[in-house]
Order: structure tokens, then C-alpha cells, then sequence
């Protein structure tokens, strides 16, 4: 199935194989940890020479994503550029290909550690936090938080399952009855095992993941999964 | 003189006097010693003295060393500048083994020593300290023992380039090891940049035998669009005596299937018993460990048997070699990491445990038995099955007939340019037009056009992609004059970390009790350890505590409740050549060579003889048959395991296509074999050599060989960097994620790129095979013998034994959690 539904705060939410969620009662899609302009982020940083087509490809993979659902609106929950300077190194292919898809949908970019402040020119609305509906949207989960809902990015889920063969890991979505963590959807970016000391405190101990394979999604919960090898045993 | 015995061996008849040649000082040294130089270290040296390259090809124990050193030698003794304070690097040696050049700086200092003659050796390798790095640059000694990735270190400083100023010669030992690979290529590359520097320098290769000499001399030449090369005297020794060579009639049944040969180790350690020291040379270092617990077993006698290979902690493996040098052992099992370097000891018996794959390798192997050139060496082979059997014999054959094979020459590799262009910049400012020049004048790169060597250094400057965002972000800047300098630093320093061409897999050291450390495993079986889980390792059973940052810790385990494992290690096969695999068809195909075999092979020849057919000599084989519901075809392909996995996986492509359902394939050294829901007929069809076209570009961009492959060239071009200036290594893990994602945005906007091209050019020729599958789908073009059978052909039983199936296609990944989700669900339902 490369599709899941879920009831999240007394919502139908709907996970996909891309990376999104969509949430057809609002006609909304939301994406996390976009990263655009990595690459040339990195090249200022280190010096190193990746593939600059980083933030056309992600961008190409939402444009379809989104476009197989009937939503009119987009919630980016941060860390949509790798870095502040981001917006300024995009090249004209790339701003063309941001406003076709601000021009379609109505975006609502929500700022992350990466991009703490986005530039007023971003067609959009720009904000640290959203609230709709009892589900509240944030870069990073907060786990002091008493909301009965919540939608974050920021780590980058990744699950880790033993197979017969052997173990296999990929980005996954992580959700327990009040959180919903989304992984990463920029094509240049790594993960994080959620079984991780940084993400596993965040969910309650029947939290579930649904790993992205190359066609369909695989539902595993928490106690199948496996820790990365040092944090295993260590 | 057994401390040095490849520096100053047994009187040999001159083919003049000595002294005639020779300075006094060393005549004398000769003399005293009653030995006098063989002719082939005589007409190396006159060679050096007209000015001329040498390549020196000769087999161990002929004195190659003293060869290659006696011309500095001569010159040192003779020089002016001995003993003054006026301190110039003479002799580069450049080995491709540290702990090599460590030993050859020994064995020189002795010689020295006893001339009484001021000549100062040094080895500079990854090991060196710095303050004697510095020392050296300051007051270099006259000859400098090093690696090839050491120079190339060197060379990438202002202060590197200015030793070698002065430089009359530089020494390549075991070139035979380094000419065909990357390493080659990058010390190729270095080389010419050292005869720029040098340009006075005469350089000297010493080989072993080998199947392409032309390869070399254009390795050694200046000018390698020569053939031959002007420039290079070629030197032969003295063949030694044709090795006796036989194979080992074990008294227990020959296996079908297996390459591990443990049920030969009885007679194996029968022949142990009686020979003196014995080296038992396995192809894998798993295949060592089994096979030592295996002798040991059966060691009634307490006999000292060691165990030496690659991943064994460097002090044991010293040790073991100190001891076989002092003649204290009685057998060892080695992998190739014995196979180069210096002699040990009186070894009288090499026998070779599965089967050799390739006959310059096997006699490589040979060589190191009974160093004494005049006594014939005596080599033992032992066949793991019956495959391996007619193996055996085609081997022996090959040794008689002294067909050698080997790799032929190949087109440098532009991810070794690319990190060689990085280090020159790093030096010195270049001008493209000078670099080209010299870059040309390294054989592996004579060939090669200025387009690929613009794009090349586009690469390197900016990333060279066609969409220019790297525009203000040079790695390397130009100046007013056209000359590019590295921009940075820290772009420096992260390209001297980095330096090299081989990118291993992540180790883990393995730490016994928490005090001595074994050696070191591979990442991925690490991976698969829980606590408490067993395995082999240096010969001892260990258990699994806990990983410790990079350590494993193990204590020694008790008994055998279950069956321990036994890691194994990427790429420790090799193929079979392609020499061997058509002697195999030919002894399979002429009655008349069964006779050699044991009673259970011709038994087996037979009854495939009355069952199906042979494999013919140059046609191709194919049966079918029908067995548990499966349909099974098996190809008589004889082209090599790596050849097969790729035929495998597009031949299922194409059985998908036509609607044959396949399921999985197996891959051996010999045979290929291929299951489906339904039977396939059209077999010319799956055998067309367009195959080779659209299927093998589909198969290859999907392919987790490329990405394996794209991940390497990422680390060697400096796409990624393995060693962080200041961190340390990342772990497999994040280097793999990192080039997978990249490898997939690359092909998808610039298929074109060079790091692409570098990336199919190298799994095309290296691992995958492709042109032996190119060559063997011309060959059989119309001689396909199709046989439907109605059970399983005697030929086709070991292939359907072999382990390691494949699943068929990419999807696996998502197949194995299908399988992880099944089984679990499974699980739920028994409870």
C-alpha cells in the first residue's frame, strides 16, 4: 500500500509513500525538512562539490507528490532551506519551480533551526508554530507540550528492521496517539534511528512506524524494530 | 645468510668478472663473502650507467633486491658527496607493502654495514613520526624506502618536491602487483610528476613473472606510446627449475559442492607431517580460519601450525613470520597476505586448498617454496570439489605449458586523475598544457584526451557541472598567468587525509578480555553479532560481549553449543581466469584427460555424458529441466562468478520480460543456473548478444554493484571524504546514504557527469566482467545446444547446491521486509 490512513486527533490524516501527509478534511498537504540549496550550502561550508540539482529534485518529487491529491494548501514544517543564505543562492529554474508550486497551492512555511527567519519576498505565509483544529504544526516536537496533537519534522526518522537476509533501514513516519513525526523529504538528507535517545522519549511506548520502501509502505511497531548497531549494545 | 636471503644468495657462475664492473668496495664485499653477482644484477647495473630505465623480470629467489639496489649502491660508493655534509635523497624505493619496505631497509643496512661505507637508509610510511618526516626533508637520506600513496604525500608539499631534486633512482618493487590496479594508476601518475622534478632520475621495476612484460616496460617508460619502449632494458634472470606440482588424491569422497576442502585436511595434515615447513595457501580468509581449526582437529601431534592473514592484528602476524623465518613452525595457513614480500625461511611444500583461479597467481604461490633456484619446488594442490578438480588439473597444465594470464593493460581511471590533479595543485601551481603533457607520459594514461583530462580538472576546480552554482566556490584557483593553485588550506589538508585509492570497508578491532587486541573485522558482520553469539577469529573460538565504540569486545568461549560463524570479507574471491576456464572446457570436452581423475569424477563425467551432454568447447550448454515445481536452466558459461552474477541478473530481466516468471538464479564459478515459475524454450533468444545493450544499461543505473562502485570514486575523487581534517572516519553508514542519494540526483540531471562516467567505466571493467560475457555471447552465436531433461543433470548438482542465492531485481529490499513482515506476522499467529 503506498498509502496509510490514520485517525489523529479525531481527524482522517493520510500518509504517503513520498514522505507527505495529507489531511483531506482541510485539503491540506504537509511536508517536513524540505532542505533546499544543501548542496551549494555545503560547498560554501566545506568546500565540497555535490550535485547542485539538490533543490530541483526535491522540488520536481513535491510537485508530484502533491499532485496527487485535491489540496489547496501546504504546511512546510520547517527547515525548508538548509541555511539563511539559502534563499538568496536559489537559481532562476529553481525560483520558477518554487513559484509555479506557491502559485498552485497556498503555503505556509513554519521556520526550523535551519532557517530561522525566511526572506519577506518567499511567496507565503511564514510562521514558528501553527495551530488548527486541536493539531498544532512545529519544526521540533516539544516534549513538554500538553497538546492533544502534533505534527513535527526536524529529526529525520529513520526505523531499522531485521529481515531475514538482512537488516534494512529507511526513512519512516513515527506516530503514537498524539504526535506525528514526518521524515525528511529533501532529496540530500540523512536520518535518525528513532530508537535514538534524541527521539525515542518523545513517544509513548506503543508508538508505531511506517518505513518507506521503493513501493509501498511497511507498518512495523516499535518493539520490531532495531537500534543502530553502537546504540544497540553499547 | 638466512636473516637475508633475497639480498646476497649462493655463489652463482658470473658472466664476467666481477671486478671489472664493480667499485673496489663492493667487489671486496663480494669477494669476502666468496660470492660473485649474477649476470642479471651485472646487466641491470650497465643498463643504469647508459642512462636507461630497467625492467628486471625474474622469479623469487633470484636476487632481484641486490639487483635493484646495486646500481645506487655502486654510484653511492663511489660519490663524491659520501660523508660530507652535503645530504641528497639518491634512491626512491617504493614498495607496495609498508611492512616490506621496512624489512628491505633492514636487509640493505647490513651489506652497508659490513662495507664500512656511510650510506644512510630510511623508510618513510604512514607510520613515520613526524619530527623524522621533518628531519628527513631537512637532512634526507640517500635512499628513502616508501609506499606509493606516501609519495604521492610527498609530493603534494613545496618542500616534498624539493627532495627529489636530486634524485638518480627510483626502485618499484613487485611491480607485477601494482601495474594493473589503481594503485598502479596513482603511483603511474606520481611517477611522471617525480620525472618532471627529477627529470635525471632512471627508474628500475622489479617483477615476477608475468603474462604482459609490454605492459610494464610502457609502465616504465617515458614515452608509453611506444611500444616498445626505447627507453627500457629488459633484464631476465635465470628461470629457477620447473616447479613438481600434483594434486592431492584425498582418501575421503570428493565433494560436490563447497570451496573449503575440509575433507582433505586429514591428508592434508598427513602431508604436513612429512614435509618439512609446509604454507597451506587458502583464497579466503574465512577459508583459513576453517581450515586451521580443521588441522588442528586432527593434530595429534601437537605440531606448530600458525595462521596468518590480512585481518590478523600486524604484531601477530610478525610474530608468525619471525617464527617461520627461525624455522620453528611446522606449517602455516596463509592467504595472499603471504603471497608478496619477502621469504621466510626454508619453506619445501606450498600446497594450494581450493581451487588456484589463475596460473601467474598460482605460481606466485609456488615461488615461495624452496628459495633455492636450482631445486625444484614442490606444490600440492587440493581440490574442494569436483569443479575444482578439473580446475586443478587445467592449473597444472598451465604451470607446465608456463601459460601465464593476468590482467590486460587498461585506461587509467579519471577518479585517479581527478585526486592526483587536487595534489598536484596543492604543490605547486600548474598550467593545464604542462599537466597534460606530463600526465600523458604515465602509461595508464596514454591514451587519454585532453577533452576527458578539461573535464577532469573542471571537475576538480568546480564540481564541473553543466548547471554552474559552483561558480564563486573553487576548490582550485587560477591566476593572471592560467596557473591553478589550490584555494584553500584546508582544502590541502583534507586531500592529504584522504590520499589513496583504497577505500576499506569500516573495521572494528577485535579485543580479547579487554586487554590484547586480535586484529580486526569487517562493519557488516559486526552488524549481524548479538551477545553472546560465537565466532571464529586468529584460529580462536570467541564470544561476543560488546561493542565499544570501534572494539569488540570478545572473551573466549566453551564448547560448541551452536555453530559459531565465520566472517567473512567483501571481495575475498577471486574469479577464475579466463586462461583457466578454457582449459576447463577443453578437459571437459576430450575424453581422452579423464583418465587423470579420481574413479568418482570420471564417474561423474560419465554418467553427464549418458544423461545430457558435455559442455562443448566453444558452443554454450544450456539445460532445463523441471524440479519441485520450479523450472530450472542451467548455463555452462565457464566465465567466472563475477561474469555470472551479471549474466544472472540479465537473464532473469529478460525472463521477466518474456513472461517466464523467473524466481532467483545462482552464480558459481563455472555454471549459472536460473529458476521460474514457467518454463523457458526460447533460449537463443535469452542468450542474444544484444543483451548486452539496453538490458545492461537498465540493469547497471539500477544496480547496487554501481552504487557500491560511485561510493568508492565519491571517496577517491574528494566528492566525500572519508577522514574529516580534525574527526574521525565516518562509519560505511553515512558514507553510503550520502552517495546513494547523490548517485540518484546525478543520474537523474546529469547522467553525463565524469564521476558517472568514471563510475560505469570502473564496474564495467572491473567487477563486473562485461567483456568476458561480450566475448563468450559472440563465441557461442549459433552453437547453443539446448537439452530439455526431465531431472537434474549430473554437471548441473553443484550449482544447485551453492549458497548465496540471489533474489531476483532491485526490489529486493522491499521483498526482504515483505518477508521481515511475513515472518512476524507468522510469529504473532503461532502465540
Amino acid at each position: 500500500m503506498p498509502t496509510q490512513r490514520l485517525i489523529f486527533a479525531d481527524q482522517e490524516v493520510i500518509i504517503d509513500l513520498t514522505g507527505i501527509v495529507v489531511w483531506p478534511g482541510t485539503k491540506t498537504a504537509i511536508v517536513a525538512d524540505l532542505h533546499f540549496e544543501k548542496a551549494t550550502s555545503m560547498a560554501v561550508r566545506h568546500g565540497t562539490m555535490l550535485p547542485p540539482f539538490d533543490t530541483r529534485a526535491t522540488l520536481d518529487k513535491l510537485g508530484r507528490a502533491l499532485a496527487q491529491y485535491q489540496i489547496e494548501r501546504v504546511i512546510a514544517l520547517g527547515d525548508s532551506f538548509h541555511d539563511q543564505h539559502g534563499p538568496a543562492r536559489l537559481g532562476e529554474t529553481e525560483i520558477e519551480m518554487i513559484e509555479r508550486l506557491t502559485n498552485r497551492y497556498g503555503f505556509l512555511w513554519i521556520t526550523g533551526n535551519h532557517d530561522p527567519c525566511l526572506p519577506d519576498d518567499l511567496p507565503g505565509d511564514c510562521l514558528a508554530e501553527y495551530q488548527e483544529r486541536g493539531i498544532v504544526f512545529r519544526h521540533e516536537a516539544d516534549p513538554g507540550s500538553q497538546d492533544a496533537a502534533e505534527f513535527s519534522g526536524h529529526f529525520h526518522p529513520k526505523a531499522r528492521i531485521r529481515t531475514p537476509q538482512k537488516p534494512i533501514s529507511a526513512p519512516c513516519f513515527a506516530f503514537d496517539d498524539r504526535r506525528l513525526m514526518l521524515p525528511s523529504f529533501g532529496v540530500l538528507t540523512g536520518g535518525l534511528n528513532v530508537l535514538n535517545a534524541a527521539v525515542r522519549p518523545l513517544f509513548n511506548e506503543d508508538f508505531r512506524v511506517s518505513m518507506l520502501g521503493q513501493r509501498r509502505l511497511f507498518a512495523f511497531s516499535n518493539q520490531q524494530l532495531e537500534p543502530d548497531r553502537a546504540a544497540r549494545v553499547g | 645468510m638466512s636473516t637475508s636471503p633475497d639480498l646476497a644468495h649462493a655463489p652463482a657462475p658470473s658472466s664476467r668478472s666481477a671486478s671489472a664492473a664493480l667499485p673496489d668496495i663492493i667487489a671486496g664485499w663480494f669477494r669476502q663473502r666468496h660470492w660473485s653477482p649474477h649476470r642479471h644484477q651485472l646487466e641491470v647495473l650497465d643498463a643504469t650507467r647508459n642512462q636507461q630505465n630497467v625492467l628486471l623480470i625474474a622469479p623469487t629467489g633470484a636476487g632481484k633486491t641486490l639487483a635493484g639496489f646495486l646500481p645506487s649502491l655502486t654510484e653511492l660508493v663511489d660519490s663524491p658527496d659520501l660523508g660530507t655534509e652535503l645530504h641528497r635523497l639518491h634512491t626512491l624505493y617504493i614498495s607496495p607493502l609498508k611492512a616490506l619496505a621496512v624489512d628491505i631497509q633492514r636487509n640493505l643496512e647490513r651489506p652497508i654495514a659490513e662495507m664500512r661505507v656511510p650510506i644512510r637508509v630510511e623508510t618513510r610510511t604512514g607510520d613515520t613520526p613526524n619530527d623524522r618526516r621533518r628531519r628527513q626533508m631537512k637532512r634526507p637520506p640517500h635512499m628513502l624506502m616508501t609506499t606509493p600513496e606516501s609519495l604521492a604525500l610527498m609530493l603534494s608539499t613545496a618542500e616534498g618536491r624539493k627532495l627529489f631534486r636530486h634524485l638518480k633512482m627510483v626502485v618499484l618493487d613487485e611491480l607485477h602487483a601494482l601495474a594493473d590496479n589503481k594503485r598502479g594508476e596513482l603511483l603511474a601518475l606520481n611517477l611522471a610528476h617525480l620525472r618532471t622534478v627529477a627529470p635525471q632520475a632512471r627508474v628500475i621495476g622489479l617483477s615476477a613473472t608475468v603474462a604482459y612484460p609490454d605492459l610494464l616496460t610502457a609502465y616504465l617508460s617515458k614515452t608509453p606510446q611506444q611500444t616498445p619502449a626505447k627507453d627500457v632494458a629488459v633484464v631476465r634472470g635465470r628461470a629457477g627449475a620447473q616447479a613438481e606440482l600434483s594434486i592431492l588424491h584425498a582418501s575421503n569422497r570428493v565433494p560436490w559442492a563447497g570451496h573449503m576442502a575440509l575433507h582433505s585436511m586429514p591428508d592434508v595434515y598427513e602431508a604436513i607431517k612429512k614435509a618439512g615447513m609446509t604454507i597451506l595457501f587458502v583464497n579466503t580468509r574465512a577459508q583459513a580460519e576453517l581450515c586451521f581449526q580443521e588441522l588442528w582437529r586432527a593434530n595429534d601431534d601437537g605440531l606448530p601450525i600458525a595462521l596468518h592473514h590480512g585481518s590478523l592484528d600486524i604484531n601477530q602476524r610478525r610474530k608468525v613470520e619471525a617464527a617461520m623465518a627461525a624455522g620453528k613452525l611446522k606449517a602455516v595457513v596463509a592467504t595472499s597476505s603471504l603471497d608478496l614480500g619477502l621469504d621466510w625461511g626454508d619453506v619445501d611444500l606450498v600446497m594450494q586448498i581450493g581451487a588456484p583461479k589463475g596460473v601467474s597467481r598460482l605460481l606466485q604461490r609456488i615461488g615461495r617454496a624452496n628459495h633455492r633456484l636450482d631445486e625444484a619446488s614442490q606444490a600440492v594442490l587440493v581440490p574442494a570439489n569436483r569443479f575444482e578438480y578439473l580446475e586443478c588439473q587445467a592449473a597444472m597444465n598451465g604451470v607446465a605449458a608456463n601459460n601465464l594470464d593476468g590482467e590486460e593493460p587498461r585506461e587509467g581511471g579519471l577518479d585517479i586523475l581527478a585526486q592526483h590533479i587536487l595534489g598536484r595543485s596543492c604543490g605547486e601551481a600548474f598550467l593545464p598544457d604542462e599537466l597534460y603533457r606530463e600526465v600523458i607520459t604515465a602509461a595508464p594514461y596514454a591514451n587519454l584526451s585532453r577533452q576527458d583530462f578539461e573535464a577532469t580538472l573542471q571537475f576538480v576546480t568546480n564540481g564541473g557541472y553543466s548547471l554552474r552554482a559552483y561558480e564563486r566556490y573553487h576548490r582550485l584557483t587560477v591566476d593572471d598567468e592560467g596557473r591553478f593553485k589550490v584555494a584553500s588550506r584546508k582544502i590541502a589538508a583534507s586531500y592529504r587525509m584522504n590520499v589513496g585509492t583504497i577505500v576499506e570497508a569500516t573495521t572494528y578491532k577485535v579485543r580479547i578480555n579487554r586487554g590484547r587486541v586480535l586484529g580486526s573485522i569487517e562493519e557488516y558482520f559486526v552488524q549481524g553479532l548479538t551477545p553472546g553469539d560465537t565466532f571464529i577469529f586468529g584460529g580462536e573460538l570467541l564470544a561476543f560481549m560488546e561493542l565499544k565504540e570501534n572494539t569488540v569486545m570478545v572473551t573466549r568461549a566453551k564448547g560448541r553449543d551452536k555453530a559459531p560463524k565465520v566472517p567473512a570479507y567483501v571481495g575475498g574471491r577471486m574469479p577464475l581466469s579466463t586462461y583457466l576456464a578454457t582449459q576447463v572446457r577443453e578437459l571437459l570436452s576430450n575424453e581422452q584427460h579423464w583418465r587423470q581423475f579420481p574413479e568418482p569424477v570420471q564417474e561423474w563425467l560419465k554418467s553427464q555424458k549418458s544423461r545430457s551432454v558435455l559442455p562443448p568447447k566453444d558452443g554454450l550448454l544450456v539445460e532445463t529441466f523441471e524440479r519441485q515445481n520450479r523450472h530450472y536452466l542451467i548455463g555452462y558459461v565457464f566465465e567466472g562468478r563475477n561474469a555470472h552474477q551479471t549474466l544472472g541478473m540479465l537473464l532473469t530481466r529478460r525472463m521477466e520480460r518474456a513472461g517466464y516468471k523467473p524466481m532467483g538464479f545462482a552464480a558459481s564459478d563455472y555454471v549459472i543456473a536460473v529458476w521460474s515459475v514457467d518454463p523457458p524454450t526460447d533460449i537463443p533468444m535469452l542468450f542474444d548478444q544484444d543483451m548486452l545493450g539496453d538490458d545492461l544499461e537498465a540493469w547497471m543505473a539500477e544496480s547496487s554493484l554501481l552504487r557500491r562502485t560511485f561510493a568508492r570514486i565519491a571517496v577517491i575523487t574528494g566528492l566525500v571524504e572519508k577522514n574529516i581534517p580534525g574527526g574521525r572516519q565516518r562509519s560505511d553508514k553515512s558514507t553510503n546514504i550520502n552517495t546513494d542519494l547523490i548517485y540518484d540526483v546525478l543520474r537523474q540531471h546529469e547522467p553525463d557527469h565524469i564521476l558517472l562516467r568514471a563510475t560505469r567505466a570502473d564496474a564495467a571493467r572491473g567487477m563486473t566482467d562485461i567483456r568476458r560475457l561480450a566475448d563468450m555471447l559472440t563465441r557461442v552465436q549459433g552453437r547453443i545446444i539446448h537439452k530439455v531433461l526431465d531431472r537434474v543433470s549430473p554437471l548441473a548438482v553443484p550449482v544447485m547446491l551453492e549458497a548465496g542465492k540471489e533474489l531476483v531485481y532491485g526490489e529486493a529490499s522491499d521483498a526482504m521486509l515483505e518477508s521481515a513482515a511475513e515472518a512476524l506476522i507468522a510469529e504473532a499467529m503461532d502465540t
